[in-house]
């Protein structure tokens, strides 16, 4: 347990569970008060407060639809009522299909934008000034490699990402004189033991990642307290894959 | 990460150097590799100085013997090396039209043959200990280009693609190779730099949103981070640390 964050609130998105889970108690574990994010996992945001309150760190759960900026600015508002200003964002929540484009009904594709890139311009658009106020924040945007290689299953995801990614940049460019820094993270396939493939297409992909893996949520936790850390304080406007060498792009 | 050993080249002055105080301060015995003996032997006093462990080899990257020298001076004296950090580096900004060939030879075999000499004589050893971490140093110049460094940015950009090579040949192994590009930082050879460009150091400060040059400290924790246990799933990978100035 280090203290790299202590007296830093920190808001994770989509926290209750999986990846989101894994953030917030590394986080907690640096000593962070913990903002936890759900939409509809209330039940598994008790469950994941309780084991970061067991790690002796602060944490209050959170409820809001992320695509609607008046859910966002009333989360805002309680975050700052209950656990003070907000340090660092990871924007963690997303939602996607996998199907072919051909397969949506029309403007089916709408929640998918509306929550992975909408929902990040509503918390940037919520969070980022009182970090230019404090003159200092982290916002980080976990995406999917999808985005930067295509994916003919995520189509509109993956689109949806990234326009987050481009989004990340510019915001980095406006906000870098407030010393704020954002970056993105971009994933490879997580196996959170709820893939739902059988063992010959979980070997063939596995093929495609040269370490012969694929990721674990530990496998990102060290990224993100390193980008939250000062450690990363001249890193912004960054996209970083953590993908087990699946693609090499830049 | 305790009991690793490091080998850093060009550890004797600016972020080479800087990189071994870091990985030091954090129980890694460093190697600190150069061809200015003087320059090597002042980062093993001010590790020591701190607490920490390291020795001064004299490596000239540009040749292949000088290295495998090195490196066996090294492994006589610490068994094994678990990091590799190919740190040395040299540029002459000048435009293409004017420069010479004997300054793109030396470029070319400092900033690029270098790294592949030392991955050449290491890396066997690190498959043979069943680990290992390579960060590369690149630079932002070859990923975006970057004017009066048309064969430094040849080389870096070469430095990139060599990077991502070995990471899928390397990963069987698991050996992770991955690259840092810094941006433009406040290191001896920048100030070298800024003796025969009037201004660049002002030019460069407006076009960074974070408004200051790199320290050697900023390019050393990225070091730190990608040859951590933290970092075992990443390979392949390029980071600019570069304040912003350049985002690919």
């Amino acid at each position: 347990m280090g203290n790299s964050l202590n007296g830093r609130t920190i808001l994770v998105t989509g926290a209750a569970n999986r990846i989101g889970k894994a953030i917030a108690i590394a986080a907690a574990n640096e000593g962070a008060t913990i903002a936890l994010h759900y939409n509809h996992s209330a039940e598994q945001a008790i469950i994941t407060a309780k084991e970061i309150e067991q790690l002796g760190s602060q944490v209050a759960c959170f409820q809001a639809n992320i695509a609607s900026l008046e859910d966002v600015q009333k989360m805002h508002k309680a975050i700052e009522e209950q656990l003070g200003s907000v340090f660092g964002v990871i924007n963690n929540a997303g939602y996607g299909q996998m199907k072919s484009f051909f397969d949506y009904e029309p403007n089916e594709w709408k929640q998918e934008i509306d929550v992975c890139l909408n929902g990040v311009l509503n918390l940037a658009y919520t969070f980022v000034p009182s970090m230019k106020e404090q003159q200092e924040g982290k916002f980080i945007t976990i995406v999917g490699d999808s985005a930067r290689t295509g994916d003919r299953k995520l189509i509109v995801s993956a689109a949806a990402r990234n326009g987050v990614i481009s989004f990340m940049k510019s915001l980095a460019q406006e906000v870098g004189r407030q010393h704020i820094q954002c970056n993105t993270v971009s994933l490879g396939l997580i196996d959170q033991d709820d893939l739902q493939i059988g063992e010959d297409m979980y070997r063939k992909i596995v093929k495609g990642y040269p370490l012969q893996r694929l990721g674990k949520p530990g496998d990102i936790t060290g990224m993100m307290q390193f980008l939250l850390s000062e450690q990363s304080d001249w890193i912004t406007g960054q996209v970083f894959s953590i993908n087990g060498g699946h693609s090499m792009l830049g | 990460m305790t009991n690793k050993v490091a080998f850093i080249t060009g550890a004797g002055r600016g972020i080479g150097r800087q990189i071994a105080l870091t990985l030091a301060a954090k129980n890694i015995t460093t190697i600190v590799s150069d061809v200015n003996d003087a320059n090597a032997n002042e980062t093993v006093a001010l590790i020591e100085q701190a607490g920490g462990k390291a020795f001064a080899v004299y490596c000239d990257v540009t040749k292949l013997s000088s290295v495998e020298e090195a490196v066996q001076e090294a492994v006589s004296k610490l068994g094994r090396i678990d990091i590799l950090v190919n740190n040395a580096g040299w540029d002459k900004i000048e435009p293409f039209l004017k420069s010479e060939p004997s300054t793109w030879e030396a470029i070319l075999n400092i900033n690029l043959l270098g790294q592949i000499h030392t991955c050449k004589t290491i890396l066997p050893l690190m498959i043979e200990n069943g680990y290992g971490k390579i960060v590369n140093i690149s630079s932002d110049s070859g990923r975006v280009g970057s004017s009066g460094e048309a064969v430094y940015s040849a080389a870096k950009g070469g430095v990139i693609a060599f990077t991502k090579t070995l990471a899928r040949e390397m990963a069987r192994h698991k050996i992770n190779v991955n690259s840092i590009a810094p941006g433009p930082a406040d290191t001896p050879l920048f100030k070298e730099i800024g003796e025969y460009n009037a201004g660049i150091a002002e030019a460069l400060i407006k076009a960074i949103p974070f408004r200051r040059l790199a320290q050697p400290e900023d390019i050393a924790n990225a070091v730190a981070f990608l040859s951590s246990e933290e970092a075992n799933y990443i390979t392949g990978q390029v980071l600019s640390v570069n304040g912003g100035l350049a985002m690919v």
